[in-house]
């Protein structure tokens, strides 16, 4: 898409140069449906298939990761280590590899989509002009639903005898699923950790 | 003052809203093939803004016509 894109913003850039040159060939009616495309089409055009390209982008990890800050949060994703929840998800396909920081820090409520994005823009105004906090946490306590999302209703979730026997607590978030799967991303220690890949596949 | 725009008035608000699209637009298209954060911002307030600026000012000057 953005090759498209690209294209059809030269074109419009072009069209506009065209008649901000000769403007005398917006007198005709023609020439004032060119001007109407050119100044007006066009442009809403490419900035609206721009911002759902931006947005659609912005789902995917290297996105996420392409912040200095983010590196040991990637790295994380890598670690060859069985404990670890999100190297367990990732590794193992349980999540798409292309979206994977949002496909666990995005709300699965109806605007939940939305309040991340806006979480997003939050995060790089930090980046660029706050106070980077020494160790990052988030803004509200892990909710279930997030898990629960995948993972309810799954016969190897409900089977599990761990979980079994407390599924209504799972279910109201009375029990953290983060009381037992305490593994997350282990910034602190990922560093030493050996990893299952390099590079993110 | 009829209210109308002479021909070199429209000419120039062309011509200003046109390079307000124009660079705008220049400015989503670089956003485009930047891949990170910061692509995203200058294409939000940036591209956007020149652009919305542009279409305005061109809407502006039809309607005065």
């Amino acid at each position: 898409m953005a090759p498209l894109l690209t294209v059809l913003a030269i074109v419009a850039i072009l069209l506009v140069l065209l008649i901000v040159r000769k403007p005398e060939i917006t007198t005709g009616p023609g020439g004032k449906a060119i001007a109407f495309v050119a100044f007006f089409l066009l442009p809403g055009l490419v900035t609206g298939l721009g911002l759902t390209r931006h947005i659609e982008h912005s789902k995917r990890t290297e996105f996420c990761l392409s912040c200095h800050i983010m590196e040991p949060y990637g790295r994380s994703l890598l670690a060859d280590d069985p404990e670890s929840l999100v190297a367990a998800h990732f590794q193992n396909g349980r999540i798409p590899r292309d979206k994977a920081c949002f496909t666990c820090h995005t709300s699965y409520t109806m605007f939940g989509d939305t309040k991340a994005k806006l979480k997003g823009l939050k995060h790089v105004y930090i980046n660029y002009i706050g106070t980077v906090p020494a160790k990052i946490e988030l803004y509200e306590k892990y909710n279930n639903r997030e898990c629960l999302h995948c993972h309810a209703a799954t016969r190897s979730y409900e089977e599990n005898e761990m979980h079994a026997d407390d599924l209504e607590g799972l279910a109201s978030g009375e029990t953290s699923c983060l009381e037992c799967h305490s593994t997350v991303h282990d910034v602190e220690n990922v560093a030493g950790k050996k990893l299952w890949r390099e590079t993110l596949p | 003052m009829s209210g109308r725009a002479s021909a070199p008035n429209m000419a120039s608000r062309l011509t200003r809203s046109g390079a307000m699209i124009a660079a705008g637009l220049a400015v989503e298209a670089i956003s485009f093939v930047w891949v990170h954060p910061t692509s995203f911002l200058l294409f939000a307030f940036l591209g956007v803004g020149l652009v919305a600026l542009g279409v305005v000012s061109y809407l502006w000057a039809i309607a005065r016509t």
